[in-house]
């Protein structure tokens, strides 16, 4: 179970009582000593337990080792919950992008039982192609719009940048020099998403 | 026109950025439950959509910790401006209850949008890493099919051999969906609470709004 963690021992307690769990990670953005009441708690309970500290002012890079923690545990062949009860808001949006990406289910006790199941393989990873993927990260961006076709015509990759446009990752823009193919927001974040993942898994 | 959605909880905020930063809006469409403080930011998102002449729409959330419903009345709104032929440029999750934010995110995976955070003590717009997922597009009609029908009878929990009767289907067919199907987390086997001896499948409410059964 993947806890999101603010500074209330509450905020874990009805995830620890109501669902079935072997392992637990604390997901919290300050660094927790061995004496904090949580820490303290789990240890008197006997549950297996790690702690994940992420960055708060970074919401992708705290999703991305979300991410990485629960696709571990479920490459091991486990099951994997996240409980975005605890924490601030930040903490849970990071959550559920991990969750998202993972197909975790989501459960919230905020205000009673909330479970979400989602379904698996839907990260940026699996909905992303692998050659719109490859091309998102081998190219220089912007692209002036001359050197688009040229690619298109030598390198084949006409087709790819249609879908990338379709799939909102790049755009024209037409200023007042030379037309480009620039990435747009969401292209910029799923490549930085994609960078990340390639740098922690040190490849 | 060109839209901006957003989730607003008891900081205006929390949205505003996204005002400020997305050119040529027409129309804001804010999502936000009756609590006062919610209302109060309301009026503080109102006044400024006045002054910069956007119009404000406001779907009421009535229970800002159910995702299920929320995540309807969000997925609706969305493909009604979709079907009215309004352009949806970006969807602000930053605000509203934890649930709301997971719905909205939910629901911008589900409908392709884009998306954005608004970090609460810097105020700087993060864009998120969202694809479109279509989660029914992941299944098989066979599997689709055996989905349908446990959906439609979910009153009465079955075993694997029942729904293989009901849909007409051999029993190895359908227990190999099935296998599929509780790998991907869409169903569950669970025992049967009349007979501790049988396994009957179990799914969840969202499949509704997943599988867009709604």
């Amino acid at each position: 179970m993947v806890s999101t963690y603010g500074k209330e021992v509450e905020e874990i307690v009805p995830g620890i009582r109501s669902l079935p769990h072997h392992h637990m990670v604390l997901v919290t953005d300050t660094a927790l000593d061995e004496g904090e009441a949580v820490i303290s708690l789990l240890r008197r309970l006997g549950i297996r337990h790690e702690v994940l500290v992420v960055d708060p002012s970074d919401l992708t890079g705290s999703a991305l080792l979300i991410e990485r923690k629960v696709q571990g545990h479920l490459d091991k062949g486990w099951r994997a919950r996240v409980d975005i009860t605890g924490g601030r808001k930040l903490l849970c949006d990071a959550a559920m992008l991990a969750a998202l990406s993972t197909g975790a289910e989501v459960c919230c006790f905020e205000l009673g039982a909330r479970r979400f199941p989602l379904l698996t393989a839907m990260g940026v990873r699996e909905a992303l192609p692998r050659d719109v993927a490859e091309v998102l990260q081998s190219q220089r961006w912007p692209m002036p719009m001359e050197e688009v076709r040229g690619k298109a015509e030598v390198d084949h990759m006409s087709s790819v940048l249609r879908r990338m446009k379709q799939m909102d990752l790049v755009r024209m823009q037409e200023g007042c020099g030379t037309p480009t193919l620039c990435l747009t927001e969401r292209g910029k974040a799923c490549l930085d998403w994609l960078l990340r993942t390639k740098e922690l898994s040190g490849s | 026109m060109v839209a901006i959605l957003g989730t607003l909880g008891f900081r205006a905020n929390s949205l505003l950025p996204t005002l400020e930063s997305t050119p040529a809006v027409d129309k804001v469409v804010v999502f936000c439950n009756d609590h006062p403080r919610a209302l109060e930011a309301l009026a503080e998102v109102q006044k400024v959509c006045s002054i910069m002449g956007i119009r404000i729409d406001r779907v009421a959330i009535p229970d800002a910790f159910d995702l299920l419903q929320a995540a309807k009345a969000m997925r609706s709104q969305v493909r009604q401006l979709k079907k009215d032929g309004d352009g949806i440029a970006v969807f602000n999750i930053a605000g509203g209850t934890k649930m709301m934010s997971a719905a909205a995110l939910l629901v911008c995976a589900m409908e392709g949008l884009n998306s954005v955070y608004v970090h609460d003590e810097t105020y700087r717009e993060i864009p998120l890493p969202l694809l479109k997922v279509d989660y029914s597009q992941l299944l098989t009609s066979a599997q689709k099919e055996i989905l349908m029908f446990i959906w439609r009878n979910r009153g009465t929990p079955m075993t694997q051999v029942e729904i293989a009767q009901g849909i007409g289907k051999h029993k190895a067919t359908i227990n190999h969906h099935i296998q599929i199907l509780e790998g991907k987390n869409i169903l569950h086997l669970v025992e049967d609470p009349n007979d501790r001896r049988k396994k009957v499948v179990r799914v969840d409410d969202a499949l509704e709004l997943m599988l867009e059964m709604d």
